[in-house]
């Protein structure tokens, strides 16, 4: 498939199937977590062409290209981000997915050494739900959503990065590297604080 | 020879990422344009909890003959064969990794013998001697768009009879490993996806050797050797089922369609830990008619209906909560739990031995005699 036709195909199913499903997903969401206190929010949302295209062309270390089917093999073509406001609810509310969603992966991410500070939250790859599909189930594609359960402080630290760091071009400098990790420290050090006072202040079911 | 090229050609090779071969090996298609490229059969020896495994032989088979013939309806009908839905879990570390799903796309990203043998050798390490001696066929190609379709099955082995005429004689002698003597009586899975490395999470199974339910399937083809779990969580299924009854329930003006689904709601507690869909709960209540159509008309469009869970009576309370009080003289009490104090007035008769008066006062509506829920 060259590049144009990818875009089209992708473009067609935005349109017919991500999109409209995103908006399932939402609503199915927020079924199940129906007077589940402290959410900020429920969001989910269809990638967008430009930005499924310039992922589809990212490419491996020795240069080979990371996907061989971008349609089949990109997972995060519908997500889904749920944002509340302590730590302790990141845990609950997941166990409250796990109920319900069948997932196939499930990850808490971090920075991966305890001298490093940047992205963190809860990491779900679900299947969609049988609900949500009217086709028959193996026409589907894509049949899982990625979908990531934050604190208000991960989210906008998040979103931040995501603007400034992660879409860029060009590598940062060390200065600016550091500034965004500190920005990460930040967000890390007033999740615990909040944390804490949640745990003295709030009772919890 | 055919089954010489099995080893030595791959049906999609992913050995260099750069790489996207077509497949080249022979393939034989079908009307609907669905084409079968892999045959294998493996004889399956009951190995579970032996310390000396028995061998695993395996064959590839000839894409030609009645065998492939039969085999090839099998491949042909298995998405409707196989309905109940299944998906593999992630290991314990929540990575997207599954020890069934790894052996399957190794098997097709590279049909030999030795893969299909690490698929088989799977299903003897976890067979009894009560399934005991089983063949197990790996068939393996393309569905009418293109998508690699897998199907998995295992046929019993049957005892029979083998007559044979020779000039003036007859010999008759019996056999004991006999497969598919009934090709209805069988196990099997079915998977089909367009991505080797992001695909195969989900799939379908059968188990036609399973006479009680249709929902179902031996633990020990779908958990213990497939390593899958059902599509749909039973929290997530039970709600579905209860959302619509609960909706139904609302909705049903005829007072015995709103008996009728509550009388089904108080006995459901004998289905706690049964594999169930939307539709067997209906069959297996009696709710045709009114209240069928009630609860199916809440029921999200597609395959929901039919989609098969582990029913969790918890999950269902708490949706269709109905409080049912039975007294000591033998009579019952039942009503939706946010509406039992509006029908029966309570009052306290003899605090000390505990005793209580309800009233209620109503027209009959309806008035049957119940089998107690078996």
């Amino acid at each position: 498939m060259t590049p144009v036709e990818l875009r089209e195909a992708y473009r067609k199913r935005f349109e017919q199937f991500l999109t409209p499903m995103a908006s399932s997903i939402e609503k199915h969401l927020r079924d199940l977590l129906e007077g589940y206190p402290r959410i900020d929010r429920i969001m989910t949302r269809a990638k967008r062409v430009e930005s499924f295209v310039q992922k589809a062309q990212a490419a491996q270390k020795d240069g080979c290209p990371k996907y061989l089917d971008p349609l089949a093999e990109i997972q995060d073509q519908i997500g889904a981000r749920i944002v509340t406001y302590y730590l302790r609810d990141t845990a609950s509310i997941g166990e409250v997915l796990l109920k319900y969603l069948a997932p196939i992966e499930a990850k808490d991410l971090n920075p991966g050494s305890s001298s490093a500070f940047g992205y963190e939250g809860k990491h779900y790859i679900f299947l969609i739900p049988v609900d949500l599909l009217t086709p028959p189930l193996d026409k589907i594609e894509p049949n899982v959503f990625e979908l990531q359960v934050k604190t208000v402080f991960q989210h906008a630290w998040g979103e931040a990065d995501h603007d400034l760091a992660y879409k860029r071009a060009l590598p940062l400098t060390y200065e600016q590297e550091k500034l965004i990790a500190y920005g990460a420290a930040q967000a890390w050090g007033a999740d615990r604080i909040f944390d804490e006072l949640s745990k003295d202040l709030i009772k919890f079911n | 020879m055919w089954q010489g090229a099995v080893t030595e050609e791959r049906m999609q090779d992913r050995s260099c990422r750069c790489c996207s071969r077509e497949p080249s090996r022979e393939s034989v298609c079908f009307s609907g344009g669905s084409m079968i490229q892999v045959v294998q059969s493996f004889l399956i020896s009951p190995g579970k909890n032996r310390p000396k495994k028995p061998p695993v032989r395996g064959t590839d088979i000839p894409m030609e003959g009645k065998l492939f013939g039969l085999l090839s309806q099998t491949f042909d009908k298995a998405e409707q064969e196989c309905v109940i839905s299944i998906r593999f879990p992630p290991d314990s570390d929540g990575s997207q990794s599954n020890p069934f799903r790894s052996l399957l796309v190794s098997f097709l990203g590279d049909p030999t013998i030795k893969n299909g043998r690490a698929i088989a050798g799977r299903l003897r390490d976890v067979t009894t001697e009560t399934p005991g001696l089983g063949l197990l066929f790996l068939i393996a190609g393309k569905n009418g768009e293109g998508k690699t379709k897998v199907l998995v099955s295992r046929f019993p082995a049957e005892q029979g009879i083998l007559a044979e005429t020779s000039g003036r004689t007859l010999s008759v002698k019996l056999l004991e490993k006999v497969f598919m003597k009934s090709h209805y009586k069988y196990k099997a899975a079915v998977f089909i996806d367009s991505s080797l490395t992001k695909g195969f999470w989900t799939g379908a199974v059968v188990d036609k050797q399973r006479l009680d339910s249709h929902d179902a399937a031996a633990e020990y083809w779908v958990e213990s050797f497939l390593a899958a779990e059902q599509r749909t969580t039973s929290a997530g299924g039970t709600r579905r089922l209860a959302v619509a009854m609960k909706k139904a329930l609302a909705s049903v003006e005829s007072p015995d369609a709103k008996e009728r689904i509550v009388a089904s709601a108080v006995l459901s507690r004998s289905m706690a830990g049964k594999i169930t869909s939307v539709e067997g709960f209906i069959k297996q209540f009696g709710l045709e008619g009114e209240p069928s159509a009630a609860i199916l008309e809440h029921v999200p469009p597609g395959d929901s209906a039919s989609d098969p869970s582990e029913f969790d009576l918890a999950m269902f309370e708490s949706v269709v909560p109905l409080l049912s009080i039975e007294l000591d003289n033998g009579g019952m009490l039942t009503a939706p739990a946010e509406k039992f104090q509006e029908c029966f007035q309570r009052e306290t008769v003899n605090t000390t031995e505990k005793r209580v008066r309800f009233t209620t006062t109503g027209k009959i509506v309806d008035q049957r005699l119940r089998g107690r829920p078996t």
